[in-house]
């Protein structure tokens, strides 16, 4: 009995089970890499990527007048790499900002995609049916030829993650000691461009090119609420994205008039949603809990002494007394605390991140530290 | 051999100078500290010599060879960086922060083991941070945050040891821990380089004094260099000297 017999025996469809099977690998591709996406904080590249595969594909398809993943995939590849360079060398060579750049060639490419794709339309060849499908997605048509470049193409995406883990994790979290380590960070970052623009090719057929920037940000971060390891949150990216990916796929076989890249995002943005309210790790209501429970009680002398040890830096140095102080210099010095500090009048604001010192903090300072030095 | 030779140097943002001419040499085993008020170029100055920022104008070398044509350099440099550039959300712990000090000593594709497991846990340790091994790094305090960046730049062995600031805000626990290490790092002729704007408590622990604003102020022992002319040239107004 072959898996399809199995299947239609559970009373899954043939057509279903390919798509769905589709649906769960693209997912938990796009899931993975958005880990590495999210955590490079440069999203708005991304979106620049995804937009400018969009005048690749057409030229991929214009080549050979068929839909051929290859040449859909070179020619997604070379246009997004074009817009790449583009971006750095306008930020290098006028004074716009980087993401006004990314901005203004973000539309250009993406005109010139939907031009192209409107003039195929117009050709009215058999082959095109279906490419418009690459602005808001679509997955229903998905063969079983389809799934199997799916799959290759995945493991292709899958594996420099695998390989280059330690790599990528060091880059992430701390780019400059990765250069300092003489790790290859150029190398990392080309890398991560052509891995995420392979799985926006991937995607793009389900999701469509407009929403792909949402598939690659949403999992990481409804995965963030919920764990605080690397390793785990692209896992548990992974498998979020495939299951609301599969979710999403079957919602819209069910009802023909809606593309399932609407869907999924919906369905994404609801658990995202979810997460950020009731994640163990970040969520709000942990936040909140943690705040009025842990917090409630905080007696003067702990706070003090809590921001007294943040900024022995200023205040224990015998020889200056500087009483103005930047908070941009404490970075451990949270809101909460300065709060509670300026609600007791120890502290008060000045203009901007500039904070300073009251008689009445002076004198706390003074006798927390003479106490200190009595212990 | 000097272990760091800077040259020339200037770095310009958008037209505008963060160091203008900057030479000095810093003879290998010894301790330095550069010294100058916010603004005045230190962290720049710190990351022109570590390849961070890219030198158009001017050369650096470290142990006698041109900076970006050095290789296996994390056998030569490691570098705290200044805390504040650190992203404390990341999804990490104490203990796999402390590990990343390993990786270049890895190589690709390895994966860190027990061996970098068991020298992060005592690096841990002799910080005072083996309880927290496992803490998310975002939960810990300023101090804390300091030790666990000492512990990773301390399992390298490097021959140089950059560090970006690290008496800012930190408790006394931690000041003692950093200057314990500096001693030791000393003892076992590092070189060492550390900015800082706090000397008073410091300044009997530095072979040289590099005093900075945009330009060189004085560089040299220090008592050639804290003298009051060169603090007011560097700070001007800005900063109250001392009044015993
Ligand atoms: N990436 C940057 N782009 C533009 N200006 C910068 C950048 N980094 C630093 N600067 C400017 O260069 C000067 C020196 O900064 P920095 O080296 O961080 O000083 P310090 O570490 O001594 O406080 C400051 O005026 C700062 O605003
Ligand atoms: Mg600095």
């Amino acid at each position: 009995m072959s898996i399809w017999e199995l299947l239609s025996n559970l009373g899954i469809g043939y057509t279903l089970a390919v798509v769905s099977i589709g649906a769960i690998v693209i997912g938990f591709v796009t899931g993975v890499l958005s880990v590495l996406f999210v955590l490079q904080k440069r999203s708005v590249i991304g979106d620049a990527l995804a937009h400018a595969s969009l005048p690749g594909i057409a030229i991929g398809f214009f080549i050979v007048l068929e839909k051929n993943r290859l040449y859909m995939i070179t020619g997604a590849l070379i246009t997004s790499f074009m817009a790449i360079v583009s971006i750095m060398l306008i930020s290098k060579w006028t004074r716009l900002k980087e993401d006004t750049s990314i901005a203004v060639v973000l539309s250009f490419f993406f005109a010139i995609g939907i031009a192209m794709l409107t003039y195929i339309q117009n050709l009215s060849l058999s082959a095109q049916a279906g490419l418009e499908h690459y602005i808001f997605g679509n997955i229903a048509f998905l063969l079983l030829s389809d799934l199997k470049s799916i799959l290759f193409l995945s493991v292709i995406v899958l594996l420099p993650v695998l390989l280059f883990y330690k790599e990528f994790k060091i880059y992430l979290f701390n780019r400059e000691h990765a250069i300092v380590l003489g790790i290859n960070v150029k190398f990392l970052e080309l890398l991560l461009m052509v891995l995420i623009t392979l799985s926006v090719v991937l995607a793009i057929e389900m999701i469509g090119v407009v929403l792909i920037s949402g598939m690659l940000v949403a999992p990481a971060v409804a995965a963030r609420q919920w764990t605080d390891k690397f390793a785990k949150m692209i896992i548990l990216s992974g498998i979020i994205s495939a299951m609301i990916g599969v979710a999403g796929a079957i919602s819209s076989s069910q009802s023909f008039d809606l593309p399932p890249g609407p869907i999924i995002i919906v369905y994404l943005t609801l658990f995202v949603g979810f997460s950020l309210l009731f994640g163990t790790k970040s969520g709000i209501f942990q936040n909140w809990i943690h705040r009025n429970i842990f917090h409630r009680n905080v007696d003067h002398d702990e706070l003090l002494s809590e921001f007294i040890t943040t900024t022995t830096g200023l205040f224990q140095s015998d020889a200056m007394t500087i009483l103005e102080f930047d908070r941009e210099h404490y970075p451990e010095l949270s809101e909460l605390i300065l709060d509670k500090l300026i609600q007791c009048g120890f502290c008060k604001k000045l203009s901007g991140s500039k904070c300073a010192l009251t008689y009445k903090g002076i004198q706390e300072t003074e006798k927390f530290k003479s106490e200190r030095r009595n212990e | 051999m000097s272990a760091v030779k800077v040259s020339n140097l200037s770095i310009l943002y958008h037209q505008i100078p963060a160091l203008w001419d900057i030479n000095f040499e810093v003879p290998e085993g010894t301790m330095v500290a550069i010294i100058g008020p916010n603004g005045a170029g230190k962290s720049t100055l710190l990351k022109s010599i570590l390849n961070l920022i890219k030198v158009k104008n001017g050369e650096i070398e470290i142990m006698g060879t041109p900076h970006h044509k050095l290789r296996d350099k994390h056998k030569y440099i490691a570098y705290m960086p200044q805390r504040s550039s650190i992203d404390f959300d990341f999804p990490t712990n104490v203990i796999d922060v402390v590990m990343m000090g390993r990786y270049g000593h890895l190589g690709w594709f390895k994966r860190p083991g027990k061996n970098e497991r068991e020298l992060a846990m005592n690096a841990l340790k002799k910080f005072g941070m083996a309880e927290y091994s496992h803490r998310q790094i975002g939960e810990l305090s300023g101090g804390q945050k300091q030790r666990v960046f000492l512990a990773r730049a301390y399992i390298q062995q490097a021959d140089i040891y950059f560090l970006d600031e690290p008496f800012g805000g930190v408790d006394s626990k931690t000041e003692q821990v950093t200057l314990d290490l500096l001693k030791e790092l000393k003892d076992n002729n590092k070189t060492i380089i550390v900015v800082t704007h706090e000397l008073d408590t410091l300044k009997a622990y530095f072979d040289y004094i590099m005093l900075i604003n945009t330009q060189k102020i004085a560089f040299g022992t220090p008592s050639e260099v804290l003298t009051a002319e060169n603090m007011q040239a560097a700070y001007g107004g800005l900063m109250h000297m001392p009044h015993r």
